[in-house]
């Protein structure tokens, strides 16, 4: 598959690995165009290049790999309608992320009781979205080998079809997908400061 | 006794066992009377105690442990569930979902056990999965509470940590613990997945 990133981050270096890694290719792109980025995607290695924000729109999957508080910015001015796209954001609303539990508490107080997710889909209007990759620290999915852990990846949204399409795109990575139904349900369940949020679960089997 | 299980079967019986394995002293109890319940506790030892149900009931924990249609025969017996915690280790697999009313199962079973405080959890691992991984220095097996009471679930949470397992609490029944529980015949996401906490 070809997997589409908006933003240059942490989140895109370490799942484009993944996807890299599993034989996918990437099209990275950020706000200051992709001559900013040889180093970022010579890194990331052959299965790499760097795009426009519109050239990774238009893969078969898009990711959205920004801070919360450039996520406009990230959506604007792309017709979303049919594409299929990951929101990998956690919604701390300050430029420069604030995680400790003050931090959190504020930015989910800042949500007034939506669930960030909900408010992306608003912004990309048209957009098959899904929730992912976003429930835990990526220094925490930074083995890439064959026998890395089965990290959970927790994944929620309204399209089955494009749910379904997500989640085989990340088992092929050898990390697991787990859904938890609806982006406002399951979405409320992994956003930042949620249950099930910032918890290191290693997938052992699966019964079904 | 402070904990008891009502329901000897499969998951009553694996339920029984992680208490066994960490010395804490259980009741078990069925339908059919605690002389029915020698060769379990033969095989798990003296703090597995087999009780009738009316001996169970006295318990301040009950983990009901039978299958989901039995849950009115158990609440039936007793008017009052009040001060009882009761967590629910049924799943309406194989239930017509127009049985439940648009409800979730919890919280059918929740009407039924009048007054009790009412915690899902332990549900989402068949018996053969239920406090059998192996032990891995620094994870233990995940286990998922959901409860509209949350004291309660802290409570139960706290049960979890002593028979070595990693509570997860997801909040309230009709939010958090949907992914719990068997939707419109369907397994919510974190039914059956055997899962590792760590940290």
């Amino acid at each position: 598959m070809n997997a589409g990133f908006i933003g240059a981050g942490t989140v895109t270096g370490t799942f484009g690995r993944h996807l890299i890694t599993a034989g996918h290719t990437v099209v990275v792109s950020n706000s200051r165009g992709p001559e900013t980025l040889a180093d970022f995607v010579a890194e990331l290695g052959p299965g790499a290049i760097a795009g426009t924000r519109e050239q990774a729109a238009a893969c078969d999957v898009v990711i959205l790999a920004v801070h919360w508080v450039n996520v406009p910015e990230a959506l604007k001015g792309i017709d979303w309608r049919g594409r299929i796209l990951i929101d990998a954001t956690n919604a701390h609303m300050d430029p420069k992320p604030d995680i400790s539990l003050a931090g959190v508490t504020r930015s989910r107080a800042a949500l007034k009781g939506r669930t960030s997710s909900e408010m992306v889909a608003e912004m990309a209007v048209g957009a098959r979205l899904v929730k992912s990759i976003s429930n835990m620290p990526m220094a925490w999915i930074q083995d890439f080998s064959p026998t890395k852990p089965r990290t959970v990846i927790f994944t929620s949204g309204d399209d089955a079809e494009a749910k379904r399409l997500v989640v085989e795109l990340i088992n092929s990575t050898g990390l697991v997908a787990i859904d938890l139904g609806s982006l406002a349900a399951g979405g409320a369940m992994h956003e930042v400061g949620a249950p099930l949020s910032g918890l290191d679960l290693r997938f052992v089997r699966r019964l079904r | 006794m402070k904990y008891a299980i009502i329901g000897s079967g499969k998951i009553g019986a694996a339920l029984a066992r992680t208490f066994a394995r960490k010395n804490i002293e259980v009741a078990i109890a069925n339908s059919r009377g605690p002389e029915t319940l020698a060769s379990l506790t033969d095989e798990l030892g003296p703090l597995v105690v087999p009780q009738s149900i009316q001996d169970a009931f006295k318990a301040e924990f009950i983990f009901l442990a039978v299958p989901f249609p039995a849950h009115k025969d158990v609440a039936r017996q007793f008017r009052r569930w009040s001060g009882k915690i009761v967590v629910d280790v049924t799943n309406a697999f194989h239930v017509a979902p127009e049985e439940l009313g648009g409800l979730l199962s919890s919280e059918v079973v929740s009407q039924a056990f009048v007054g009790a405080r009412l915690v899902k959890a332990f549900n989402h691992l068949p018996a053969a999965q239920l406090g059998t991984n192996p032990s891995l220095e620094g994870q233990q097996q995940a286990v998922f509470l959901s409860s509209n009471d949350a004291d309660a679930s802290a409570a139960v949470a706290a049960v979890a940590t002593q028979l070595g397992f990693a509570p997860v609490e997801l909040g309230r029944l009709d939010n958090g613990g949907v992914p719990l529980h068997v939707v419109d015949g369907r397994p919510g996401g974190l039914l059956l997945q055997n899962l590792a906490k760590l940290g």
